[in-house]
């Protein structure tokens, strides 16, 4: 007991969001009176700029605001499509969850895939739920949307999720594969570990060398796989490539040329399963003749 | 003859049968429909010639014995070598270490005499059968049963170990349970089916130990090394005696089970419950014999155990007395038949006890046994068809006080009824004659000889006074059934006009929707005789001349001239013989307690008249003993099947309150383990997902490690 | 040392977290499979970010053929939706359950039904030919009254 309180101690910024997105999702969840939604958004606020904080990203100025604009834009649309009770601000605080999550694939350099997102989440999937709630809306909110179902143990079980996620994410931080025991390590910890892990820094070596193209973009924490035993050659990213759209065609045309077939399949087979399975008009001559 | 062609023939004999049965079980509905017979019948006859030349051989071969030896009637005879003996190699069914089981046949005097018997009679049977049981719905399946019994009694005969023999004398009880209980919507049939069953089953288990004991002993189970006897020892046993005397005895029991001897004598009076053909042919002149023909098989053995002779003595006399005294005051026509067959049986212990007289006479005392059943069956089976046709043409009708003087009205059925009462009795120059004389020529010689004078003293005047009450009872029965007015019940009427009606389908005793007749006294034709009353089909009346025409004939072809005997010495025994000769004296006594036996039944039945009546109440508490046999059943009830009723109702109780309860509650945890867990499994999909992620979180937490690592 | 890539991981568990969320509370389907969406953006947030990261195509890839999973879904979705909604006329997830037990007390308050035994004839062993006096043979008889006792 002592050593888990002195451990929640240690790692108390890292469970600040968790905690306070937990308090936060809990009250916002739809109920029957908002009163506490004010408390919540404050909690929410909180846990957002801690999490902003803690693990802002490093590198050029521009990246970095466009960076936390569309990562703040997105989480905080997420919490909105969660917590509105409205399904038509749920459709569309989650189309901006999209526009915000394409905008983090551009940063990421993927221009193409940050096109279909936005094509076919925002522009299909969202549009097409819109008109569904609107086919069948009732007057006012439904009781069912009035409702949340189990927010306490839901919101538990998310937040346990997220937390060890976070947990992971923030040790891997400290001490990445393929780095040397990292300075910011608390010595005592780095001690202990600089006996356990000896075998997971002989590959540390690997980050003296020059980086040649392909292989892992520096500090990217990973133990890279030598260019001889990569399954996938195609696949790698060149320095000369002009467009990343190309290399992009090349993976697809080449090392995933089966899987491209098959995802083709099964867009044929689920057309036609939607085909199936939609209800069709009940015609008259179905009822039984009146006797 | 070729020793191939040898093996073919004989394994042809149980062979036929079996085919048949096996073809008519499988596809008799569908393709003989009423032609089922015909396949049986065909392979009977067969069996019936290779049987007949099988007799021949042995005939032929005693020829050839009686020129080497001279004089058949003085000296030891020379003991003749197993091999000559007829063989058929057959399969090793059982093999394990020593023990050694082959499945062959072989056939001595002994076998071929049983041989020619059992086919002969059989085929006969089937014969008549085809006639009785014509229109029933089972035709099929009796003639599947009875040619599948046809092939067991053969191989029971013709087996040449201990073994295949129980494994048969099984099979015979297995048909005779089956053809007992062959009309199994009669309650009465099925009760009656396991009674038998289960009687034999007591026998069975002595026979079963006796099997036992002979492999302990003996080290084989074939014939040949067990009957060796003491030779077969380089030096016996301390305990030799004791142990063939127990294995006799034992032996001996199983015999009494399956011949119906005294203490296990209930079944076969109930067996009665199957159709007749059946009680002809099983119950009369076959199977129940098995018992004999394993007493008389194991002579050997038993020559050794004198003891166990004077019980097989003791036992024969007594059961002969007790079923003769039982028969003289039943009713029912097939009871009286029944209960004579089981006194006839008695009489063939008692012939097969006198060999206790000496070794010497051993083979003279088996032959008088084999003799006495060769002819019994024929006369016997004659008189239970004839008894068939009785019923065939009074509608089922078997209570002797409700029909009579059908002398008239069913000619063939009256003269073959008279035939086989004379036989039976043991009218002078008739076959039951000759063999019962024999019988009385051997026990007269066991007073004399041997250790038990005074006992076989009581056995002979015991076997003269059941020879009184033979004929005595048989007459009684045939005047009774066809002397007196004409008297025919109503069913027969019912039944006959039925039949007359165009209708093919004969009702016969199985057809319990055919019996809702009303049950009314008995009309008595004074002057004119019924048109529709008559003897059966010509199957059901050919038969019987045959077999009326053994009766008459057999015991004088075989009984003077000692035929049997030069047969019997050959088989594969270290028995030196010595004959009894025919006893004059004997012979007029007998004859004279026949016919004082014939002129009472004639003064007391042969018309209406109230005498019977003076003597039931002369007699008083001994006629009611008679008419209720001596209270046996009600005893074996009280004895046996109240204990064990006790027995099965603590049972029941214990299995009820305890074993039912104990599974009850076991069953019952799963329920209330349930009643907790159900609403874990409510349906609400997003349940089952919270589930899973706190699943998920946990599974997370162990695999990454998060705490280890930040601790 | 480590690259920007972390927080593009953080906003994708972020995602995941919540669209699980989502998914869990919320009763209306139709927002619920946008969360089961969200939960997938989250995801492939992580696969683009990784693929950056490794300098290679492999995670765009695996993006790729999420999105058409995704589609797929959304076109079974949306037929299944509307054939729902024409048998309940709601949007209501607790309107589904039937894969559940029913309750514990409707199945314990069945009770037991008492089959009727029919009564069980037992042939009794006959004591031999034991005729009653005047009456025909009992075995003659039909099969209903043949039962001695």
């Amino acid at each position: 007991m002592n050593a888990i309180l002195e451990w929640m101690i240690d790692n108390r910024g890292i469970l600040v969001p968790p905690v306070f997105g937990f308090v936060a999702l809990y009250l916002l969840l739809p109920r029957e009176y908002g009163f506490w939604r004010p408390v919540g958004i404050a909690f929410g606020v909180v846990a957002v700029g801690v999490l902003g904080f803690l693990f802002g990203p490093a590198g050029a100025p521009l990246h970095g605001a466009l960076f936390y604009l569309f990562a703040g834009v997105a989480v905080v649309a997420a919490a909105a499509t969660v917590t509105f009770p409205n399904p038509i601000y749920s459709a569309l605080s989650f189309a901006i969850v999209t526009l915000s999550v394409s905008g983090l694939f551009v940063l990421r350099g993927a221009m193409f895939l940050a096109a279909t997102t936005v094509i076919i989440y925002a522009g299909a999937i969202v549009v097409t739920f819109l008109f569904i709630i609107m086919l069948s809306r009732h007057p006012g909110n439904a009781p069912y949307d009035r409702h949340a179902r189990e927010p306490f143990l839901a919101s538990l079980a998310a937040f346990l999720l997220l937390s060890i996620l976070l947990f992971t994410l923030a040790d891997w931080r400290q001490n990445p594969f393929g780095q040397p025991t990292a300075a910011t390590t608390k010595p005592a910890v780095a001690a202990k570990r600089s006996v356990d892990e000896t075998p997971r820094t002989g590959a540390g070596s690997v980050a003296a060398n020059p980086t040649p193209a392909g292989t892992p973009r520096a500090g990217a924490g990973f133990i890279p796989i030598p260019p001889s035993l990569d399954p996938y050659p195609h696949s790698r990213m060149r320095a000369d490539e002009p467009s990343p759209l190309r290399g992009l065609g090349r993976t697809f045309f080449s090392d995933y040329l089966f899987v491209v077939e098959l995802a083709g399949t099964l867009l044929l087979v689920a057309g036609v399963g939607a085909v199936a399975i939609a209800p069709r008009r009940v015609r008259s001559r179905a009822k039984p003749p009146a006797n | 003859m070729s020793e191939t062609l040898q093996t073919v023939l004989l394994w042809l004999i149980p062979g036929c049968p079996l085919a048949a049965a096996v073809v008519v079980a499988l596809f008799g509905p569908a393709f003989f429909r009423c032609g089922g017979h015909r396949v049986v019948v065909s392979a009977i006859i067969v069996s019936c010639v290779l049987s007949l030349i099988q007799l021949g051989h042995v005939a032929v071969a005693a020829g050839h014995h009686a020129k080497e030896a001279g004089s058949p009637t003085a000296g030891p005879a020379a003991v003749q070598a197993p091999e000559s003996v007829p063989d058929a190699r057959g399969y090793e069914w059982v093999s394990i270490g020593d023990f050694h089981v082959q499945v062959a046949l072989r056939v001595d005097a002994l076998s071929a005499v049983m041989l020619a018997m059992v086919t002969f009679v059989s085929l006969l049977v089937a014969i008549y059968a085809s006639g009785y049981m014509h229109g029933d719905p089972g035709y099929s399946r009796f003639f599947a049963e009875l040619s599948f019994f046809v092939f067991s009694m053969c191989m029971l005969v013709m087996a040449r170990n201990f073994v295949v023999l129980f494994v048969f004398w099984e099979a015979v009880g297995l048909c005779s349970y089956l053809l007992v209980g062959f009309w199994f919507e009669r309650p009465a049939a099925s009760a009656a089916a396991v009674k038998a069953f289960v009687m034999n089953r007591i026998g069975d288990a002595a026979f079963l130990v006796a099997l036992y004991l002979i492999w302990r002993t003996f080290g084989s189970f074939d014939f040949v090394d067990v009957f060796r006897g003491r030779e077969a020892f380089a030096e016996p046993p301390a305990d030799f005696s004791s142990r063939v005397l127990t294995i006799c005895l034992c032996l001996f029991v199983g015999a009494c089970g399956k011949s119906a001897q005294f203490p296990l004598h209930l079944w076969l009076p109930d067996a009665m419950e199957g159709p007749t053909p059946v009680s002809a042919l099983i119950h009369a002149a076959t199977m129940v014999t098995a018992g004999v023909y394993l007493v008389a098989r194991c002579t050997p053995l038993f020559v050794l155990a004198p003891e166990a002779q004077a019980v097989v003595a003791t036992i024969g006399a007594i059961t002969a007395l007790l079923a003769a005294l039982i028969a003289l005051t039943q009713n029912d026509l097939k009871r009286v038949l029944a209960y004579s067959t089981i006194s006839q049986l008695g009489y063939m212990f008692m012939a097969l006890g006198a060999a206790a007289a000496g070794e010497v006479f051993a083979i003279a005392a088996v032959t008088a046994a084999i003799f006495h059943m060769f002819t019994h069956a024929f006369f016997k089976a004659l008189l239970f068809l004839s008894a068939g046709n009785v019923m065939h043409a009074m509608g089922n009708v078997i209570d002797m006080r409700q029909f009579g003087g059908l002398r008239k009205v069913l000619p063939w059925t009256h003269w073959s009824f008279l035939c086989g009462s004379l036989a039976l009795s043991g009218f002078p120059l008739f076959s039951g004659f000759w063999s019962k004389d024999e019988i009385f020529g051997v026990l007269l010689n066991a007073t004399h000889h041997g250790a038990y004078p005074r006992l076989f003293q009581a056995v002979l005047a015991a076997a003269l006074v059941t020879a009184l009450l033979t004929a005595f009872y048989t007459f009684r029965a045939y005047y009774l059934t066809f002397f007196g007015p004409l008297k025919i019940p109503a069913e027969a009427l019912a039944h006959a006009a039925h039949a007359s009606h165009g209708d093919d389908r004969h009702a016969h005793d199985g057809h319990p929707e055919r019996e809702n007749v009303p049950a009314s006294t008995p009309s008595v034709f004074a002057e004119h005789t019924p048109p529709q009353i008559h003897d059966g089909p010509r199957a059901m009346t050919w038969p019987l001349a045959v077999l009326a025409a053994f009766a008459l004939a057999i015991g004088a072809i075989v009984g003077p001239t000692h035929l049997f005997e030069h047969w019997i010495e050959q088989m594969p025994s270290t028995l030196r013989v010595e004959t009894v000769a025919f006893q004059i004296g004997l012979a007029i006594a007998s004859a004279l307690a026949v016919i004082a036996g014939i002129a009472i039944a004639y003064v007391m039945y042969a018309q209406p008249s109230d005498r019977p009546a003076k003597v039931a109440a002369a007699a008083g508490p001994f006629y009611q003993l008679s008419l209720n046999k001596f209270y046996l059943d009600e005893l074996a009830n009280v004895l046996v099947s109240f204990p064990v009723n006790a027995i099965a109702f603590i049972s029941l109780l214990f299995d009820q309150g305890v074993i039912d309860r104990l599974v009850d509650e076991v069953g019952a945890v799963p329920p209330m383990i349930g009643r907790f867990l159900r609403p874990v499994q409510n349906g609400f999909i997003q349940s089952y997902a919270l589930v899973m992620i706190f699943g998920l979180a946990i599974f997370l937490t162990t695999v990454l490690q998060v705490w280890a690592v930040r601790m | 040392m480590t690259s920007d890539l972390i927080g593009y991981l953080i906003v994708g568990a972020v995602l995941f977290a919540l669209g699980a969320l989502g998914f869990l509370t919320r009763r209306n389907v139709i927002v619920a499979f946008l969360s089961a969406e969200m939960m997938l953006l989250g995801v492939t947030l992580n696969l683009v970010s990784f693929s950056y990261a490794h300098s290679n195509y492999q995670g765009q890839a695996f993006t790729a053929i999420v999105l058409t999973v995704a589609a797929c879904e959304a076109a079974l979705a949306l037929a299944l939706v509307s054939a729902l909604y024409r048998m309940r006329r709601t949007l209501d997830l607790n309107a589904w359950h039937d894969l559940g037990e029913p309750e514990p007390e409707s199945a314990a308050e069945v009770p037991e039904e008492e089959t009727p035994q029919p009564p069980q004839h037992f042939p009794r062993l006959t004591p031999a030919g034991n005729v009653p006096p005047t009456a025909p043979l009992a075995q003659k008889k039909p099969l209903e009254t043949s039962t001695r006792v």
